[in-house]
């Protein structure tokens, strides 16, 4: 069992939130013009992600060496770099670290649903994360970045794809993990296309109880949705400043 | 960028004419502007974030660790991680080795000193998250980025600070590991901010050279045409070394003269003092919100 109380009688968690709290969000887009054509900045708590965007451009060349190919969608290339300076230990992660790997084949997934992927043929769009500060919910502080990049890209999509994460302590699922929680809990993730209720990403690495599931999953889903709405208002307030400024 | 032929000898020729002109009419002891914060990221004791308005970008963070070790020369050690670039390349190590070395001459280690047996070690990690597309397909080599870096360590440094030790200093005889304040508000500066025992961390500055023209900061477009490059070295109100002869693009490189190293040296000396003021103030501004930097 873990040092810490992880989820007190109370009901509170070690870092005081209520079960169903989000932590302290924030976030920006268009934080680096000249560097990209899309970029953004988000923070959860402690987990703070910086995500520019290049393309969609057909005569681009990444580092990794994709080009683009396929006839009928674009090429989206994820790349996430995590600096030694991210976690509390320094740590160095390598560049072909096969968590890192992992992980961008999962977002390049998630984000090939949600781009309206007709008016992209032949090109390619190239997604560089980098991974300022960690403390959990990685996966989906990297989506919800590139979710926000591409919007400020101009990228054509259905709606917003936001995550969120929904550890399992007993009895009680808890929205918003952060890595005390998710070194001693069982945790998945969750990713919504706009303010529906279909799972557009679900990942799940440690064991969950068959009969919490469902519970864990609602939960998620409300997650995702209110995370939606944060990063909407923010996007609707720089939409009508930039409007404003242009009359 | 490639230029042409015309364009190049154009911009070559005003620079080595009697009053020199540069392409974005800068003087020749001028910057180009830059921007920076420090001190945003909670995990580090002290982070900087700098960049050009052509993109180029720098993250660096100091992180501090408790060791047991009176080896001075591994106190300091500095990794830097360029976008699209391998860890391992010359480039990178030569960067790294020469930031370390610079650090290494200019700094007062009693600032690290913890205990009789303890020391603090830190860790400089320096990230370049993006460099110009016209870098990467031209004839450049990209030292030129060594000012930034070298700047961005110095804010990171600056802005580093250092729990309190709540444990006895001398623990030569007693077998005890140091215990800290958890107090954040009682921290101290890495870098006393008082006059009589504060030092400067050095700071590289790279100077260009054309003709007999030698300019600071050189552009994208200067590089381009510029015989030669050296890189000077400047800490605590002095020029030190290493001063060092760098190829910043390789299409026009010449041989140097030996006045001209001492000409670059003048023009650091008259630039150093304007630089560390700036940087200095932006050091001392308190950043009451880590997310506002971006």
């Amino acid at each position: 069992m873990s040092r810490f109380e992880l989820f007190s009688p109370e009901g509170l968690r070690v870092d005081g939130r209520r079960y169903n709290e989000l932590r302290a969000f924030d976030c920006s887009i268009n934080t680096h013009p000249h560097s990209s054509d899309g970029s953004a900045y988000i923070s959860q708590g402690n987990t703070k992600v910086l995500c520019l965007i290049r393309g969609p451009s057909d005569t681009l060349t990444t580092t990794s060496g994709a080009t683009a190919s396929s006839a009928d969608e674009p090429t989206i290339s994820v790349s996430i770099i995590q600096p030694p300076y991210a976690t509390t230990e320094r740590k160095s992660t390598s560049r072909t670290d096969r968590r890192m790997a992992e992980l961008s084949i999962i977002i390049k997934r998630a984000l090939q649903q949600c781009i309206v992927k007709k008016n992209y043929s032949r090109t390619l769009i190239e997604v560089s994360i980098t991974i300022l500060q960690l403390d959990g919910s990685l996966l989906p502080a990297c989506i919800n970045a590139a979710t926000l990049a591409l919007i400020d890209a101009g990228i054509s999509m259905y709606d917003y794809i936001s995550a969120c994460n929904v550890a399992l302590y007993d009895t009680f699922p808890l929205v918003d993990s952060n890595s005390l929680e998710e070194n001693d809990l069982s945790f998945l993730t969750i990713g919504i296309i706009g303010n529906g209720d279909k799972i557009n990403l679900l990942l799940m690495e440690d064991k969950v109880p068959l009969d919490k599931l469902q519970k864990l999953i609602d939960l998620g889903i409300t997650g995702c949705h209110n995370i939606r709405q944060l990063m909407d208002n923010v996007v609707r307030e720089i939409g009508i400043d930039l409007l404003s400024k242009k009359l | 960028m490639v230029l042409s032929v015309a364009e190049s000898a154009f911009i070559y020729d005003s620079l080595v004419s009697s009053h020199p002109s540069r392409p974005d009419s800068r003087k020749p002891t001028q910057y180009r502007p830059l921007k920076a914060n420090c001190g945003f990221l909670p995990n580090s004791n002290g982070s900087s974030r700098i960049y050009n308005p052509d993109g180029t970008e720098c993250i660096s963070s100091v992180k501090a660790k408790v060791i047991r070790s009176n080896n001075i020369s591994d106190l300091i050690n500095v990794e830097i991680n360029i976008f699209g670039e391998k860890d391992n390349t010359t480039l990178c190590q030569h960067l790294t080795t020469l930031i370390k070395e610079s650090l290494n001459d200019s700094f007062d280690f009693n600032a690290l000193k913890l205990t009789d047996k303890y020391y603090f070690q830190l860790y400089i990690d320096i990230s370049i998250l993006y460099l110009p597309e016209d870098f990467r397909y031209s004839s450049y080599t990209f030292y030129s980025i060594l000012s930034l870096i070298s700047m961005g360590v110095y804010l990171a440094l600056k802005s580093a600070k250092l729990p309190l030790l709540v444990s006895d200093k001398k623990d030569f005889e007693v077998e005890e590991e140091p215990t800290f304040s958890d107090d954040w508000e009682v921290s101290s500066y890495l870098i006393p901010r008082d006059s009589i025992s504060t030092f400067q961390p050095a700071l590289v500055f790279i100077v260009g050279i054309a003709g007999n023209t030698v300019i600071i900061d050189p552009s994208l477009e200067e590089e381009h045409v510029l015989e030669h490059g050296v890189c000077v070295t400047w800490s605590n109100s002095k020029i030190t070394t290493p001063i060092q002869s760098l190829a910043l693009s390789t299409s026009n490189n010449k041989a140097i003269k030996p006045n001209l190293v001492i000409k670059s040296m003048d023009l650091v000396e008259q630039v150093a003092g304007d630089v560390i003021n700036a940087l200095n103030t932006i050091s001392e501004q308190e950043i009451d919100e880590f997310d506002v930097v971006f």
